[in-house]
């Protein structure tokens, strides 16, 4: 098993290996511009997968723009997970609130201003008591932008989820981000290794244009070879080990469809990530509705495109 | 998903002429120097061309091009040949594949890789697709890939 050392500030944690497409139960879903549809699809996943009779929690971490208690129906919570960022509560399973759908529960976000810059150590220690809740799956609804702390939390989870729309400002930001998540599990692995020269090397694949050599994976994996043999090929490996589910929101016409396939394309020639899998859900106007009343719209209209989709998603993702 | 042009070349200087060339006009390209590194792409991706560079084979490695024509039923090789050496690769028995005389000629090389790739029916049915290729082409721009 390959195991994540994160220790960027000298602390460390070992989970198990990243965006593995079957196996554990952790899903990071993300969407590097905001306003994706990231959350709506995160609520009614949670409500899919636990229609199959999985115990799941829903963990709203979108740091100080939280949202997803009210897209699940949610108005009144006991604790929400600044209570735990800020001690408050010892535990974070006391923060779990139970949704009224069967199965799910929640860790609400708070207000607390400031929140999304917590403290490293307490970064650290809530990434431990998340991997430690007591649910077959739990889901992370992160923020958006491509922030360490968004990163972090995608790194830890099993599998990455990543949401886009099909217009070109939003695939920008998925492509940068994923290059941003690349990178950073890249250092986490030289700075393991104790390798001043790879961190040096990455540090100048970010200046493509003094480095152009860089601005492909391949070639930066033949600099790499250069300067260590046995950490080269250790790249290559967590490259391949590297695996993300991209879904393509609110797709009108076919052609939007092929959004998914630019990106994977654009992953496989600049950044050498061979597997991914692209899903879609179709643009439903009655999502819109389904907000406004704070109902997701899996429990007003399980048979709407849009929850016929995610139910294909979660079919997808956990029961193939 | 277009599969990548393959380039078998051990030639250090020619193998990265024929890389950049080829990506430059918007191929995807891999090179490996040495038939056992490529094998597993081979497997991979089945590629519609592979180009096969002889210079710097040993006159005992001629047979490689029929392993490759045996293995890649389904693609187009072009054998890169030596006139001089020509006659060793003839007698592996008759070309399926497009044997292109030295000097190198990467022009002409992407000429004929450009022809086999916009005959190729699988080709045309996935990457004709309306929109695709403009969107990839802004995210190239955007992103500063070219």
């Amino acid at each position: 098993m390959n195991l994540i050392h994160i220790c960027d500030q000298g602390e460390r944690i070992s989970i198990a290996s990243p965006f593995q497409k079957k196996g554990n139960a952790t899903l990071a879903i993300v969407g590097p511009k905001g306003g994706v549809g990231k959350s709506i699809i995160s609520a009614n996943l949670a409500i899919a997968l636990s229609n199959t009779g999985k115990r799941v929690i829903a963990v709203d971490l979108d740091l100080g723009a939280a949202n997803l208690h009210a897209i699940l129906g949610v108005r009144e919570s006991k604790y929400t997970l600044d209570d735990f960022v800020m001690n408050k509560v010892n535990d974070l399973s006391q923060v779990v609130s139970e949704t009224g759908v069967k199965n799910l529960g929640i860790i609400c976000g708070g207000d607390v201003p400031g929140i999304a810059n917590m403290p490293y150590q307490r970064k650290m220690k809530l990434i431990g008591h998340l991997l430690k809740l007591d649910s077959e799956i739990i889901i992370l609804d992160l923020g958006a932008g491509a922030s360490n702390n968004v990163v972090d939390f995608l790194i830890i989870a099993q599998r990455g989820l990543i949401v886009t729309t099909p217009e070109v400002p939003s695939l920008l930001n998925v492509y940068s981000f994923i290059k941003t998540t690349i990178f950073r599990r890249l250092a986490f692995h030289y700075k393991n290794n104790n390798s001043p020269g790879m961190l040096d090397l990455l540090e100048n694949a970010r200046n493509p244009e003094q480095y152009p050599r860089l601005k492909m994976m391949e070639g930066f994996l033949e600099e790499a070879q250069k300067i260590d043999g046995k950490l080269a090929e250790s790249t290559s490996r967590l490259l391949e080990g590297f695996f993300f589910f991209i879904v393509v929101n609110r797709v009108q016409k076919s052609e939007d469809a092929n959004a998914g396939a630019v990106i994977q394309n654009l992953m496989r020639k600049y950044l050498n990530i061979t597997s991914s899998t692209i899903m879609t859900i179709r643009e439903d106007d009655e999502v819109r509705g389904a907000v406004a009343k704070l109902t997701p719209i899996m429990l007003e209209n399980p048979t709407s495109t849009f929850s016929l989709d995610i139910m294909q998603i979660a079919g997808e993702l956990y029961c193939n | 998903m277009s599969s990548p042009v393959i380039v078998l070349s051990p030639d250090n200087i020619r193998g990265a002429i024929l890389k950049k060339i080829l990506s430059r006009s918007g191929f995807d390209v891999l090179w490996f120097k040495s038939f056992y590194e490529a094998e597993e792409a081979f497997k991979k991706y089945a590629p519609l061309v592979v180009i096969f560079d002889t210079k710097g084979l040993q006159a005992g490695e001629a047979g490689l091009l029929k392993k490759l024509r045996n293995n890649l039923p389904g693609t187009v090789i072009i054998a890169l040949v030596e006139a001089s050496a020509m006659p060793r690769y003839e007698a592996e028995g008759p070309p399926r594949e497009l044997r292109l005389p030295e000097p190198l000629d990467p022009e002409l090389i992407v000429s004929r890789v450009r022809e086999i790739v916009s005959s190729s029916p699988v080709e045309r049915a996935s990457d004709s697709k309306p929109g695709k290729d403009t969107l990839m082409i802004s995210l190239r721009k955007f992103l500063k890939l070219d």
